[in-house]
């Protein structure tokens, strides 16, 4: 039987029996207790108009406007270049974290003389550490001194080879499989809702002029052209 | 592509490619989602999901992996909209919804056609801006989002027994400015 109680409950639970968010047990109470009760199941019938008639007025309330997204990405870039140069990295938060840790541990042990033991020894441990990543680390003879400015693998790796500017309303979801097809990957989206594309791995340069042409080609393409 | 907590792992290490990446995919969700709360408010909206967005690039460090990512970025896009509302002229004061039943509500309507005006934009942002914030949360949340219960808890980070009473005297509210007392 279900109670005053139970009975509210079900009811508060219709609207989300009704767009498919409730977790097995709460599913299967609300459809046991609609078997019987023909004002629930009218109660449901509500629940269902509503939420449909509300949908459709929502829809128009906030369409997405792709390519005014898109200045507003490139503001927010600026933003994010002006405020913060060096762009935030999780790194220093973990080895804060860490130095945190040590400081921890070495405050929680009891005796001064051992908490001055441990400091030697971890000073020690810290001295062999850094010699050993020293000469770990140390330059090849025959590598080159590379400078920001110079010729740098690293950055030639990900700099874009393709610069191309969505077609309006694109979904992103048409985009990245459009981009999974032509074997691209997004490495930058570098100003004015411009998104910068490199051929994947593997993928021989010499398939970039032909996968321009195709991405020219897609209604979900406004602008695609090799990167300087 | 990679899930959306990986998404903000890169961030958190400074990658602006995936930055980019994520508004793309979420800033017309995120945008839906603070137009609902705001009950419109089209361009406040977009300045608020900006505004949450440029949040994002600075502690996407501090998304800790538990929850599922996406309510951790609607909950920065509702604090950013709480703020906004607090600084309105009207912040804190609510129209109770038996106000709003005389503006709203005309004599000659039936139930039915007064159900309809809900599929009108206009009519549809009225009615949700004489809803409390935590009604129309529950009910956009619901009913246009469609998440499921746990996540809406999640999201306004309370238990799911209250977003189920908030949802219920939500409706209840709207069908009393809608003059369906049934």
């Amino acid at each position: 039987m279900t109670g005053p109680h139970s009975l509210q409950d079900i009811v508060e639970l219709l609207p989300f029996y009704a767009i498919g968010g409730l977790e097995e047990g709460d599913r299967l109470r609300v459809e046991q207790a609609l078997v019987g009760n023909s004002d629930l199941r009218d109660a449901l019938a509500r629940v269902r108009r509503e939420r449909d008639l509300l949908a459709i007025g929502a829809a128009s309330l906030a369409p997405p406007d792709r390519p005014a997204a898109d200045d507003r990405l490139a503001r927010l870039l600026g933003r994010i270049d002006a405020e913060a140069p060096v762009a935030p990295v999780a790194e220093p938060v973990r080895s804060t974290k860490r130095r945190s840790g040590i400081t921890d541990f070495f405050s929680r042990l009891g005796s001064p003389r051992l908490h001055r033991g441990f400091a030697i020894a971890a000073m020690a441990l810290i001295a062999i550490q850094t010699g050993i990543i020293g000469y770990m680390a140390r330059p090849a003879a025959e590598q080159k001194y590379q400078t920001l400015s110079g010729p740098d693998e690293d950055v030639a790796e990900v700099a874009p080879q393709i610069l191309l500017r969505p077609a309006q309303a694109t979904r992103w979801d048409d985009l990245a499989n459009l981009f999974e097809r032509e074997q691209l990957r997004v490495v930058a989206a570098p100003s004015a809702g411009m998104l910068g594309l490199r051929l994947k791995e593997g993928v021989p340069p010499a398939r970039l002029d032909a996968t321009i042409d195709h991405l020219r080609q897609s209604h979900l393409v406004s602008f695609a052209e090799k990167a300087q | 592509m990679e899930d959306l907590g990986e998404t903000l792992r890169l961030i958190a290490q400074g990658s602006q490619a995936a930055f980019s990446r994520l508004y793309c995919e979420q800033q017309p969700i995120m945008l839906r989602f603070a137009t609902g709360l705001m009950g419109g408010h089209g361009q406040a909206a977009e300045d608020m999901v900006d505004e949450a967005f440029f949040e994002v690039w600075r502690k996407a460090g501090q998304y800790s992996g538990d929850g599922h990512p996406q309510g951790w970025l609607r909950r920065i896009v509702r604090n950013k909209v709480i703020d906004w509302l607090r600084k309105q002229p009207r912040a804190g004061v609510e129209t109770p919804a038996d106000d709003a039943l005389a503006q709203l509500s005309d004599e000659s309507d039936t139930p039915e056609q007064a159900l309809e005006k809900l599929s009108d934009a206009n009519e549809l942002r009225r009615l949700l801006s004489h809803l409390t914030l935590e009604h129309r949360e529950a009910l956009w949340l619901c009913y246009y989002e469609e998440l499921p219960l746990s996540e809406i808890a999640a999201t306004v980070e309370c238990p799911e027994g209250t977003v189920k009473t908030r949802l219920f005297h939500a409706r209840r509210a709207l069908r009393a400015m809608m003059g369906d007392q049934s």
